[in-house]
């Protein structure tokens, strides 16, 4: 029951939040989950990024974290929007993963602005 | 069950006696979205009128400071866009078409060309996408002219499923153009691909360099609407576009 509301409050999060946080001045990016047979494939649209600004972590076999700075500054009055005086200057998403993953035989490629995350499955 | 009036076409400005009908509606890769703000932009077309609706939610989008519709009507001499700023609800899917439709009837529309993207999981990979093209007669092949490759068999789900079907059951002659694409990102390359053969079929000649050198920047403005579009398409099952029709004819 734990588990289902965990997933239920990330999914209602996933959907409803902004996205933008001014406070830690970073951007969730958008991003998608494929589970296959033997990993998970994990692809995230991350443009203003530079491939060797991404950082990866999994704090757990069900969740994996990234980190990316963004190679200029970022403000919404770039976009036409003055009225929120917000600035940018990374991408940060702490992902839950629908089945257990590992780390080891983790790979990655960043192509056209999407990075690419493969994850052996554990189960 | 909807009724046409639940979705309404309103005329603001001058509608050109003969025209083309572009449909850009934010649906795979926001193609069509991008690609037709930049058809708009790129010929510097005159806004001429809006979608309306009780059942849309209650919002405007400033643009100069001034309140507009999310959905909008623009045109020059030959073309009229409708485009969208905003998901369309899935519920009001069919509605939505069915007003486009019976508009574009009623104003004896010359083409109706609705522009969209197919996701494929090898998007990455692309370096130029391809466009294909599903249409309502097979005598639009000539109109065609090689642009787009035809779509013989699969799935379309959505808004441009339904215009399609329906301008083939009136006889109004339509081409739904659907550009390999990313699924759920924003994706100007495959718009430009779109523009490319819309210039073709259309002997247009709007450019798109600058569309892919701002990629990075349309990407980033597309963010919220394309998140806000995946909650929609997975409402309307847009996914079984991947499956493989079962029978044959």
């Amino acid at each position: 029951m734990d588990e289902y509301f965990k997933r239920a409050e990330f999914m209602v999060e996933r959907v409803f939040a902004p996205g933008w946080n001014e406070a830690a001045e970073s951007i969730e990016p958008l991003y998608h989950i494929t589970v296959g047979l033997s990993e998970v494939i994990v692809t995230v649209d991350l443009p203003y990024v530079n491939p060797d600004e991404v950082t990866l972590k999994l704090p757990a076999d069900d969740t994996v974290e990234f980190y990316a700075n963004t190679k200029r500054r970022i403000t919404f009055a770039d976009m036409g929007v003055t009225h929120r005086g917000g600035q940018f200057k990374s991408y940060h998403a702490r992902i839950h993963m629908p089945v257990p993953v590992a780390e080891s035989g983790m790979t990655s490629k960043f192509k056209r602005g999407i990075l690419e995350i493969r994850l052996p499955r554990l189960v | 069950m909807s009724l046409p009036e639940d979705v309404k076409i309103v005329e603001k400005g001058i509608i050109p006696k003969k025209f083309t009908l572009i449909n850009g509606l934010p649906d795979v890769g926001l193609v069509g979205l991008v690609a037709a703000s930049h058809i708009v932009s790129s010929l510097k077309m005159e806004e001429v009128g809006t979608v309306e609706s009780d059942l849309f939610p209650p919002m405007i989008v400033l643009h100069d400071g001034l309140p507009k519709s999310p959905i909008r009507l623009y045109a020059n001499q030959s073309l009229v866009v409708i485009m969208s700023e905003t998901a369309i609800p899935a519920l009001l899917t069919r509605s939505l078409a069915e007003a486009i439709v019976n508009w574009a009837a009623s104003r004896n529309v010359e083409l109706m060309i609705s522009i969209g993207g197919m996701a494929v999981q090898n998007r990455q990979d692309l370096d130029v996408p391809k466009v294909f093209a599903a249409l309502s007669d097979k005598s639009l092949e000539k109109k065609l002219g090689g642009a787009a490759e035809i779509l013989g068999e699969g799935y379309i789900v959505g808004a441009y499923a339904l215009m399609l079907r329906k301008c083939a059951e009136i006889n109004l002659p339509a081409i739904t153009l659907l550009t390999q694409s990313f699924y759920n990102y924003p994706d100007p390359e495959a718009a430009a691909a779109a523009i490319g053969a819309l210039n073709r079929i259309l002997g247009l000649k709007v450019e798109t360099s600058d569309l892919l050198q701002k990629g990075e920047e349309i990407r980033l403005r597309a963010r919220d609407v394309m998140k806000r579009t995946q909650t929609e398409m997975a409402r309307m099952g847009k996914s079984q576009e991947y499956d493989v029709p079962a029978l044959y004819g």
